[in-house]
Protein backbone atom coordinates (compact mmCIF):
# COMPACT_ATOMS: atom_id res chain seq x y z
CA UNK A 1 0.00 0.00 0.00
CA UNK A 2 1.40 3.42 -0.84
CA UNK A 3 0.62 6.68 0.90
CA UNK A 4 -1.85 7.86 -1.74
CA UNK A 5 -3.95 4.72 -1.23
CA UNK A 6 -4.24 5.62 2.44
CA UNK A 7 -6.83 8.31 1.78
CA UNK A 8 -9.12 5.77 0.14
CA UNK A 9 -8.56 3.24 2.90
CA UNK A 10 -9.22 5.98 5.48
CA UNK A 11 -12.49 6.93 3.79
CA UNK A 12 -13.45 3.25 3.55
CA UNK A 13 -13.30 2.95 7.32
CA UNK A 14 -16.96 3.50 8.03
CA UNK A 15 -17.43 0.69 10.51
CA UNK A 16 -19.96 1.11 13.27
CA UNK A 17 -17.70 -0.19 16.01
CA UNK A 18 -17.55 3.21 17.79
CA UNK A 19 -18.85 3.02 21.37
CA UNK A 20 -22.07 4.72 22.40
CA UNK A 21 -21.80 8.43 23.18
CA UNK A 22 -21.76 9.19 26.88
CA UNK A 23 -20.96 12.49 28.53
CA UNK A 24 -20.10 10.86 31.84
CA UNK A 25 -16.47 10.66 32.85
CA UNK A 26 -15.14 7.13 33.32
CA UNK A 27 -13.03 8.11 36.33
CA UNK A 28 -10.08 6.47 34.66
CA UNK A 29 -7.02 8.66 34.84
CA UNK A 30 -5.41 8.98 31.43
CA UNK A 31 -4.32 12.60 31.20
CA UNK A 32 -1.01 13.76 32.74
CA UNK A 33 -2.62 16.63 34.62
CA UNK A 34 -5.22 14.35 36.12
CA UNK A 35 -2.49 11.96 37.22
CA UNK A 36 -0.72 14.84 38.94
CA UNK A 37 -3.95 16.01 40.53
CA UNK A 38 -4.57 12.51 41.88
CA UNK A 39 -1.02 12.30 43.26
CA UNK A 40 -1.44 15.75 44.83
CA UNK A 41 -4.65 14.68 46.51
CA UNK A 42 -2.88 11.65 47.96
CA UNK A 43 0.01 13.81 49.11
CA UNK A 44 -2.40 16.24 50.72
CA UNK A 45 -4.12 13.53 52.76
CA UNK A 46 -0.83 11.88 53.75
CA UNK A 47 0.54 15.25 54.90
CA UNK A 48 -2.60 15.87 56.93
CA UNK A 49 -2.22 12.34 58.34
CA UNK A 50 1.37 13.05 59.35
CA UNK A 51 0.34 16.29 61.06
CA UNK A 52 -2.46 14.54 62.97
CA UNK A 53 0.10 11.94 64.00
CA UNK A 54 2.26 14.86 65.14
CA UNK A 55 -0.58 16.17 67.34
CA UNK A 56 -1.03 12.71 68.80
CA UNK A 57 2.70 12.37 69.54
CA UNK A 58 2.72 15.71 71.33
CA UNK A 59 -0.32 15.02 73.47
CA UNK A 60 -0.32 11.28 74.15
CA UNK A 61 3.13 9.78 74.90
CA UNK A 62 4.54 12.86 76.59
CA UNK A 63 1.63 13.57 78.89
CA UNK A 64 3.99 14.72 81.61
CA UNK A 65 5.71 17.29 79.40
CA UNK A 66 5.29 20.96 80.40
CA UNK A 67 2.15 22.59 79.09
CA UNK A 68 4.19 25.30 77.34
CA UNK A 69 6.15 22.65 75.39
CA UNK A 70 2.98 20.94 74.18
CA UNK A 71 1.24 24.22 73.52
CA UNK A 72 4.07 25.64 71.39
CA UNK A 73 4.33 22.45 69.36
CA UNK A 74 0.58 22.35 68.88
CA UNK A 75 0.50 25.95 67.68
CA UNK A 76 3.31 25.15 65.24
CA UNK A 77 1.57 22.05 63.94
CA UNK A 78 -1.66 23.97 63.57
CA UNK A 79 0.17 26.68 61.57
CA UNK A 80 1.62 23.93 59.39
CA UNK A 81 -1.89 22.65 58.70
CA UNK A 82 -2.85 26.17 57.55
CA UNK A 83 0.22 26.40 55.30
CA UNK A 84 -0.41 22.93 53.85
CA UNK A 85 -4.06 23.76 53.19
CA UNK A 86 -3.07 27.04 51.55
CA UNK A 87 -0.58 25.41 49.19
CA UNK A 88 -2.84 22.53 48.27
CA UNK A 89 -5.78 24.85 47.65
CA UNK A 90 -3.45 26.71 45.24
CA UNK A 91 -2.45 23.45 43.55
CA UNK A 92 -6.04 22.36 43.07
CA UNK A 93 -7.14 25.77 41.82
CA UNK A 94 -4.26 25.71 39.35
CA UNK A 95 -5.41 22.39 37.93
CA UNK A 96 -8.99 23.55 37.69
CA UNK A 97 -8.06 26.62 35.68
CA UNK A 98 -5.62 25.16 33.24
CA UNK A 99 -5.30 23.03 30.18
CA UNK A 100 -7.91 24.08 27.74
CA UNK A 101 -7.98 21.53 24.92
CA UNK A 102 -9.63 24.18 22.74
CA UNK A 103 -6.36 26.04 22.24
CA UNK A 104 -4.26 25.59 19.15
CA UNK A 105 -2.20 22.43 19.61
CA UNK A 106 1.13 24.22 20.04
CA UNK A 107 -0.35 26.76 22.48
CA UNK A 108 -2.10 24.02 24.40
CA UNK A 109 1.14 22.06 24.83
CA UNK A 110 3.12 25.19 25.73
CA UNK A 111 0.47 26.10 28.27
CA UNK A 112 0.61 22.65 29.78
CA UNK A 113 4.39 22.83 30.03
CA UNK A 114 4.24 26.27 31.60
CA UNK A 115 1.74 25.03 34.17
CA UNK A 116 3.95 22.06 35.01
CA UNK A 117 6.82 24.45 35.58
CA UNK A 118 4.70 26.74 37.72
CA UNK A 119 3.58 23.75 39.70
CA UNK A 120 7.19 22.74 40.27
CA UNK A 121 7.99 26.16 41.68
CA UNK A 122 4.92 25.97 43.95
CA UNK A 123 6.03 22.55 45.05
CA UNK A 124 9.53 23.64 46.01
CA UNK A 125 8.19 26.71 47.85
CA UNK A 126 5.76 24.42 49.65
CA UNK A 127 8.57 22.19 50.90
CA UNK A 128 10.82 25.11 51.82
CA UNK A 129 7.97 26.71 53.78
CA UNK A 130 8.44 23.91 56.30
CA UNK A 131 11.94 25.09 57.20
CA UNK A 132 10.92 27.83 59.71
CA UNK A 133 8.48 25.44 61.35
CA UNK A 134 11.06 22.71 61.69
CA UNK A 135 13.52 25.22 63.04
CA UNK A 136 11.05 26.47 65.66
CA UNK A 137 10.29 22.90 66.65
CA UNK A 138 13.99 22.24 66.99
CA UNK A 139 14.43 25.31 69.21
CA UNK A 140 11.51 24.23 71.38
CA UNK A 141 12.93 20.73 71.74
CA UNK A 142 16.40 22.09 72.60
CA UNK A 143 14.92 24.50 75.13
CA UNK A 144 12.61 22.06 76.85
CA UNK A 145 14.43 18.74 76.75
CA UNK A 146 16.26 18.13 80.01
CA UNK A 147 20.04 17.93 79.52
CA UNK A 148 22.48 16.49 82.01
CA UNK A 149 24.72 19.48 81.38
CA UNK A 150 23.22 22.67 79.94
CA UNK A 151 24.27 23.28 76.33
CA UNK A 152 26.72 26.08 75.78
CA UNK A 153 25.81 29.00 73.51
CA UNK A 154 28.26 27.67 70.95
CA UNK A 155 26.68 24.20 70.99
CA UNK A 156 23.20 25.66 70.59
CA UNK A 157 24.31 27.93 67.73
CA UNK A 158 26.19 25.19 65.83
CA UNK A 159 23.36 22.67 66.28
CA UNK A 160 20.74 25.07 64.97
CA UNK A 161 22.82 26.49 62.13
CA UNK A 162 24.00 23.11 60.90
CA UNK A 163 20.50 21.59 61.07
CA UNK A 164 19.13 24.66 59.26
CA UNK A 165 21.74 24.38 56.49
CA UNK A 166 21.32 20.62 56.07
CA UNK A 167 17.53 20.92 56.37
CA UNK A 168 17.25 23.62 53.71
CA UNK A 169 19.52 21.80 51.32
CA UNK A 170 17.89 18.46 52.08
CA UNK A 171 14.34 19.69 51.58
CA UNK A 172 15.28 21.42 48.34
CA UNK A 173 16.92 18.26 46.99
CA UNK A 174 14.11 16.07 48.26
CA UNK A 175 11.56 18.32 46.53
CA UNK A 176 13.40 18.19 43.23
CA UNK A 177 13.90 14.43 43.46
CA UNK A 178 10.31 13.77 44.52
CA UNK A 179 8.98 15.95 41.72
CA UNK A 180 11.16 14.24 39.16
CA UNK A 181 10.16 10.74 40.28
CA UNK A 182 6.43 11.45 40.46
CA UNK A 183 5.91 14.00 37.74
CA UNK A 184 9.13 14.13 35.71
CA UNK A 185 8.06 11.59 33.11
CA UNK A 186 4.93 13.58 32.26
CA UNK A 187 6.87 16.83 32.04
CA UNK A 188 9.45 15.17 29.79
CA UNK A 189 6.72 13.78 27.58
CA UNK A 190 5.13 17.19 27.06
CA UNK A 191 8.53 18.84 26.58
CA UNK A 192 9.37 16.35 23.83
CA UNK A 193 6.08 17.07 22.07
CA UNK A 194 6.70 20.83 22.16
CA UNK A 195 10.22 20.34 20.81
CA UNK A 196 8.91 18.02 18.11
CA UNK A 197 6.35 20.61 17.03
CA UNK A 198 8.84 23.47 17.11
CA UNK A 199 11.85 21.95 15.35
CA UNK B 1 -31.12 14.59 29.92
CA UNK B 2 -31.29 18.38 29.60
CA UNK B 3 -31.91 20.04 26.25
CA UNK B 4 -28.29 21.18 25.97
CA UNK B 5 -27.12 17.63 26.63
CA UNK B 6 -29.51 16.33 23.98
CA UNK B 7 -28.31 18.95 21.51
CA UNK B 8 -24.70 17.99 22.22
CA UNK B 9 -25.30 14.25 21.90
CA UNK B 10 -27.18 14.81 18.64
CA UNK B 11 -24.36 16.95 17.27
CA UNK B 12 -21.53 14.65 18.29
CA UNK B 13 -23.33 11.50 17.17
CA UNK B 14 -22.60 12.49 13.57
CA UNK B 15 -18.89 12.66 14.35
CA UNK B 16 -18.46 9.61 16.52
CA UNK B 17 -17.02 7.63 13.63
CA UNK B 18 -14.20 10.12 13.15
CA UNK B 19 -13.55 10.32 16.90
CA UNK B 20 -13.15 6.57 16.95
CA UNK B 21 -10.84 6.71 13.95
CA UNK B 22 -8.66 9.18 15.89
CA UNK B 23 -8.73 6.78 18.85
CA UNK B 24 -7.54 3.98 16.58
CA UNK B 25 -4.74 6.16 15.21
CA UNK B 26 -3.46 6.88 18.71
CA UNK B 27 -4.10 3.65 20.61
CA UNK B 28 -3.27 0.11 19.58
CA UNK B 29 -5.28 -1.59 22.28
CA UNK B 30 -9.04 -1.97 21.99
CA UNK B 31 -9.74 -0.95 25.60
CA UNK B 32 -7.41 2.05 25.37
CA UNK B 33 -9.23 3.14 22.22
CA UNK B 34 -12.55 3.04 24.02
CA UNK B 35 -11.04 4.99 26.92
CA UNK B 36 -9.64 7.60 24.57
CA UNK B 37 -12.94 7.81 22.72
CA UNK B 38 -14.71 8.40 26.03
CA UNK B 39 -12.12 10.96 27.16
CA UNK B 40 -12.44 12.92 23.92
CA UNK B 41 -16.23 12.93 24.18
CA UNK B 42 -15.98 14.12 27.77
CA UNK B 43 -13.46 16.87 26.93
CA UNK B 44 -15.60 18.08 24.03
CA UNK B 45 -18.65 18.13 26.30
CA UNK B 46 -16.72 20.08 28.97
CA UNK B 47 -15.72 22.65 26.36
CA UNK B 48 -19.07 22.70 24.56
CA UNK B 49 -20.44 25.74 26.41
CA UNK B 50 -17.48 27.75 25.02
CA UNK B 51 -18.16 26.82 21.40
CA UNK B 52 -19.06 30.09 19.71
CA UNK B 53 -19.59 28.80 16.20
CA UNK B 54 -16.68 30.86 14.84
CA UNK B 55 -15.45 27.77 13.04
CA UNK B 56 -17.24 24.64 11.93
CA UNK B 57 -18.19 22.33 14.76
CA UNK B 58 -16.18 19.51 13.17
CA UNK B 59 -13.01 21.65 12.94
CA UNK B 60 -13.39 22.70 16.57
CA UNK B 61 -14.03 19.12 17.61
CA UNK B 62 -11.00 17.75 15.74
CA UNK B 63 -8.74 20.19 17.52
CA UNK B 64 -9.99 19.11 20.95
CA UNK B 65 -9.87 15.46 19.95
CA UNK B 66 -6.27 15.66 18.75
CA UNK B 67 -5.12 17.79 21.68
CA UNK B 68 -6.59 15.19 24.02
CA UNK B 69 -5.20 12.24 22.07
CA UNK B 70 -1.68 13.72 21.89
CA UNK B 71 -1.27 13.78 25.68
CA UNK B 72 -3.45 10.76 26.44
CA UNK B 73 -1.66 8.11 28.49
CA UNK B 74 -2.20 4.45 27.88
CA UNK B 75 -3.48 2.48 30.80
CA UNK B 76 -0.57 1.58 33.12
CA UNK B 77 -1.47 -2.09 33.22
CA UNK B 78 -1.77 -2.44 29.49
CA UNK B 79 1.33 -0.31 28.88
CA UNK B 80 3.49 -2.91 30.60
CA UNK B 81 2.80 -5.43 27.83
CA UNK B 82 5.21 -4.47 25.12
CA UNK B 83 4.03 -4.87 21.56
CA UNK B 84 0.48 -5.75 22.42
CA UNK B 85 -0.99 -4.31 19.27
CA UNK B 86 -4.55 -5.42 19.25
CA UNK B 87 -5.61 -5.48 15.69
CA UNK B 88 -7.62 -8.62 16.13
CA UNK B 89 -10.82 -6.61 16.27
CA UNK B 90 -10.68 -6.18 12.52
CA UNK B 91 -13.18 -8.87 11.76
CA UNK B 92 -12.11 -11.60 9.42
CA UNK B 93 -15.01 -12.03 7.09
CA UNK B 94 -15.57 -14.51 4.35
CA UNK B 95 -16.36 -11.96 1.68
CA UNK B 96 -13.14 -11.47 -0.28
CA UNK B 97 -13.64 -7.74 -0.81
CA UNK B 98 -14.25 -7.15 2.88
CA UNK B 99 -11.27 -9.25 3.83
CA UNK B 100 -9.06 -7.15 1.58
CA UNK B 101 -10.53 -3.98 3.06
CA UNK B 102 -10.02 -5.17 6.62
CA UNK B 103 -6.43 -6.08 5.85
CA UNK B 104 -5.79 -2.67 4.36
CA UNK B 105 -7.35 -0.97 7.38
CA UNK B 106 -5.32 -3.09 9.74
CA UNK B 107 -2.12 -2.30 7.85
CA UNK B 108 -2.95 1.40 7.80
CA UNK B 109 -3.61 1.69 11.53
CA UNK B 110 -0.62 -0.52 12.34
CA UNK B 111 1.61 1.82 10.32
CA UNK B 112 0.10 5.03 11.73
CA UNK B 113 0.43 3.67 15.24
CA UNK B 114 4.19 3.63 14.86
CA UNK B 115 4.36 7.39 14.33
CA UNK B 116 4.83 9.85 17.17
CA UNK B 117 1.74 11.74 18.44
CA UNK B 118 2.54 14.94 16.52
CA UNK B 119 3.09 13.13 13.20
CA UNK B 120 -0.19 11.31 13.73
CA UNK B 121 -1.98 14.67 13.99
CA UNK B 122 -0.44 15.80 10.66
CA UNK B 123 -1.40 12.54 8.99
CA UNK B 124 -4.94 12.93 10.31
CA UNK B 125 -5.26 16.39 8.74
CA UNK B 126 -3.76 15.05 5.52
CA UNK B 127 -6.27 12.20 5.40
CA UNK B 128 -9.10 14.61 6.13
CA UNK B 129 -7.97 16.90 3.28
CA UNK B 130 -7.23 19.97 5.40
CA UNK B 131 -5.35 22.74 3.60
CA UNK B 132 -1.94 23.96 4.81
CA UNK B 133 -3.55 27.14 6.11
CA UNK B 134 -6.20 25.23 8.06
CA UNK B 135 -3.62 22.90 9.56
CA UNK B 136 -1.43 25.87 10.51
CA UNK B 137 -4.42 27.42 12.25
CA UNK B 138 -5.30 24.22 14.09
CA UNK B 139 -1.75 23.46 15.18
CA UNK B 140 -0.66 27.04 15.93
CA UNK B 141 2.42 26.97 13.69
CA UNK B 142 3.33 28.66 10.40
CA UNK B 143 2.26 27.29 7.01
CA UNK B 144 5.91 26.80 6.06
CA UNK B 145 6.42 24.73 9.18
CA UNK B 146 3.30 22.71 8.35
CA UNK B 147 4.72 21.88 4.91
CA UNK B 148 8.01 20.70 6.42
CA UNK B 149 6.36 18.63 9.13
CA UNK B 150 3.74 17.19 6.82
CA UNK B 151 6.42 16.00 4.40
CA UNK B 152 8.41 14.55 7.25
CA UNK B 153 5.38 12.71 8.66
CA UNK B 154 4.39 11.40 5.24
CA UNK B 155 7.93 10.21 4.53
CA UNK B 156 8.06 8.40 7.85
CA UNK B 157 4.75 6.73 7.09
CA UNK B 158 5.92 5.84 3.58
CA UNK B 159 9.03 4.19 5.04
CA UNK B 160 6.94 2.19 7.48
CA UNK B 161 4.56 1.08 4.74
CA UNK B 162 7.42 0.16 2.40
CA UNK B 163 9.20 -1.83 5.07
CA UNK B 164 6.26 -4.24 5.27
Amino acid sequence: MNIDDLKNTWKDDISDEAPEISIEHTNKINLPLEKIRRNMRMEFWSTIGILIFGFAIVWIPVAEAPFKFKFYLTILLFSMVIVVSFFFSKFFKLYKDISSPMMKTYDSLKDLMYQFDLNKQYYLSFLLSFVPFLLCELIIVIEFLPHRKPLSNFQVATTIISILAVGLFGLFLLGKYWYRIFYGKYVKQIENLVIELKK
Amino acid sequence: MTSIEQEFVHKIEKHKGIIFKISKMYMDDQDDRKDLFQEITYQVWKAYSSFRGESEFSTWLYRIALNTAIVFLKSEKRRSFIGNEDFTDYKIVQDEYDLEKEEKLSAMYKAINQLNPIDKAFIFYYLEDFSGKEIADQMGISEGNVRVKMNRAKNKLKDILNSK
